[in-house]
């Protein structure tokens, strides 16, 4: 024990401060040391301001303080005179040692789970620390002092700092290999990004152990001096990490950066240190290209994060559109229910005792009322019938038209309508024909139901448009082409090219349609031709000119 | 307690004991520079 007088290493000569000798500093705070202090608390900062402050952010920037607290010490352990001096250092070592290795497990543990440790796994990690903290002054940490090479001797307690950071290594080196063996075929990036982390972090912790064991083992503590580097290893992870995979949100850029820093000040500390001439040049050429190429990354990637900065804020503005899109669309499809419900039936019920009226079942009406009576019941039926129309236009455009398509015989059914039909046309001096030249059997298949209303529609429309000759509804098939055609023939008014072309579209009336055809929607053979495609067919509309009647053509696939 | 609290007053008990045991050593190794002191080629002999 020695008070009055300071124990100093024979070694060394005291030429700064009176405590350190810096004759061996340039290599070492030139090329290892204070650029990844320099470094590590630049990206630990940079992560902590622009990840906000999070749980994740700020056990990166306590692994970088802690380390570069290390990386001081180490310095100061090197460079130090006094005897104290270094013991003191060398015995510090081990605490932030011990502590870098359980912030690295924090870190990843945050990083992978996506959660927090609990309580009781905290109290589980600090008690590990507990042995390193508490016999921090003691002979397990240092047994004694080594005067002639200025060094400590390490005791029980650095192979108890081994043992954690072999097994830790192990833990995370096997966490990596389960996890790339689950769901390889679904693996993502949050995943790919954990199995880099554990590797990397495994591979850093095996670097520190390699360094520290093997100088102790040795004697040669320059090995020490490649432990640093690990901390670059885990550095350039991290860079990686939030490059590739965008941890830590928005700091793409400055990753790249800090990337690009860390290499061109360890490329370009590395000219303080080679004395050798062509050596220096070469590592100058070296610097030059690197610090070019790191530019060049650095603009690169500032435009991608321009670029993704203008998608995203694109893609929010399309996502508020789409949202506004959704509501339109919700209210239309309100509104198309209550038209539905609230509308059509009314319609029918009037429409339903106006027959009942007209028809006695509530006494002998007087025959003046029979007039009125039967406008009531038209009226209400084709008010009914365009409110169908309009509803039939909206479940198409929104896609929400059911079609239940069965195999059925399209003959039968034509000839059914034109039964239906002809009492019609004959009210209007019209006669209605029904012609096949039929070689199969005429099914087809189809929705009943729709394929009724196309050719009702459709024969409908030709009595409606005819006022003197006949109407011709001509079936027949060609089995090679596997096609059915409906000929809806008519003597009617006709229509000019013009109307022909526009006559499918919605809202759409012939020329002369108005003066005969008062009530029409227009909304009829729209709703035809899209059933008809729907169903794979289609239907065209022919006419040689105003006056000279009409031909349209149903056409379905034959169902041989 | 509850949970945070608790958390709160674990690391406040570990940071008191860092910072303890680094006092200690301080005051041992730098100022009372009370530590055993050997030989090169000698450390079985561990001399003051």
């Amino acid at each position: 024990m020695n008070t009055d007088t300071t124990i100093v290493c024979t070694d060394a000569m005291a030429n700064f401060l009176g405590l350190f000798d810096l004759s061996i500093a340039p290599e070492l705070l030139f090329y290892s040391y204070l650029p990844i202090i320099f470094i590590s608390l630049l990206l630990g900062l940079f992560v902590l301001f622009k990840d906000n402050f999070s749980l994740l952010s700020r056990t990166f920037f306590s692994i970088a303080v802690l380390f570069s607290l290390f990386i001081f010490n180490e310095l100061i352990q090197w460079l130090a005179v006094p005897a104290g001096v270094v013991y003191f250092s060398w015995s510090l070592g081990l605490l932030l040692n011990y502590l870098v290795l359980l912030a690295t497990f924090y870190f990843v543990f945050l990083f992978v789970q996506k959660r927090d440790l609990n309580l009781k796994g905290k109290i589980i990690l600090s008690s590990f620390a507990l042995p390193v903290i508490i016999f921090l002054s003691t002979k397990l940490n240092v047994i004694a002092f080594n005067m002639e090479l200025c060094q400590a001797i390490p005791g029980i307690l650095w192979n108890y700092l081994y043992i954690s950071e072999v097994a830790l290594a192990s833990v995370f080196f096997i966490w990596g290999i389960r996890l790339s063996l689950s769901n390889l075929s679904i693996k993502n990036k949050t995943q790919l990004s954990s199995i880099l982390l554990l590797f990397g972090s495994a591979f850093f912790l095996l670097t520190y152990f390699a360094s520290y064991y093997f100088a102790d083992a040795t004697g040669v503590y320059g090995i020490n001096l490649t432990g640093p580097l690990g901390m670059i290893i885990f550095i350039i992870i991290i860079s990686l990490l939030i490059i590739k995979f965008g941890i830590f949100r928005n700091i793409k850029l400055i990753a790249t950066q800090g990337l690009v820093i860390t290499v061109s000040l360890l490329v370009g500390s590395l000219l303080f240190v080679v004395k050798d001439v062509i050596t220096h040049n070469i590592i100058l050429v070296t610097f030059t290209f690197t610090s070019l190429s790191g530019y060049f990354l650095i603009k690169s990637v500032n435009k991608e994060v321009k670029l993704r900065e203008e998608i995203e804020n694109l893609a929010l503005k399309f996502e508020k559109a789409n949202e506004r899109l959704k509501q339109v669309d919700r209210l239309k499809s309100e509104f198309v229910s209550i038209a539905s419900h609230q509308l059509r039936s009314p319609l029918t019920s009037i429409a339903g005792y106006a027959s009942l009226l007209r028809e006695g079942n509530f006494g002998i009406l007087p025959a003046k009322m029979k007039e009125p009576i039967d406008r009531i019941e038209h009226s209400a039926r084709f008010m009914a019938e365009s409110i169908e129309d309009y509803l039939n236009v909206s479940r198409i455009e929104s896609g929400n038209m059911k079609y239940h398509l069965t195999d059925f015989n399209l003959r039968d059914e034509i000839e059914k309508l034109c039964n239906d039909l002809r009492a019609e046309a004959l009210h209007k001096g019209l006669i209605l024909l029904f012609r096949t030249d039929l070689n199969s059997k005429s099914f087809v298949n189809a929705d009943l139901g729709k394929t009724q209303q196309i050719i009702h529609n459709l024969i409908s429309n030709s009595i409606k448009y005819s006022n003197r000759g006949s109407i011709t509804v001509y079936i027949k098939d060609d089995i090679a082409k596997h096609l059915i055609y409906v000929e809806v023939i008519d003597t009617g008014i006709g229509m000019s090219t013009s109307t022909l072309q526009s006559i499918f579209q919605k809202f759409e009336r012939g020329d002369e349609a108005n003066t005969i055809n008062v009530a029409g929607t227009g909304l009829g053979l729209y709703v035809a031709l899209k059933m008809a495609e729907a169903m794979h067919g289609t239907i065209k509309a022919y006419s040689e000119g105003e006056g000279k009647g009409s031909r349209f053509v149903l056409q379905l696939p034959l169902v041989m | 307690m509850n949970s945070k609290a608790l958390t709160r007053t674990l690391y406040l008990f570990m940071v008191g004991l860092i910072l303890f045991s680094i006092s200690a050593l301080f005051y041992k190794a730098v100022l009372q520079q009370d530590f055993d002191i050997i030989a090169v080629n000698d450390e079985s002999n561990p001399t003051e």
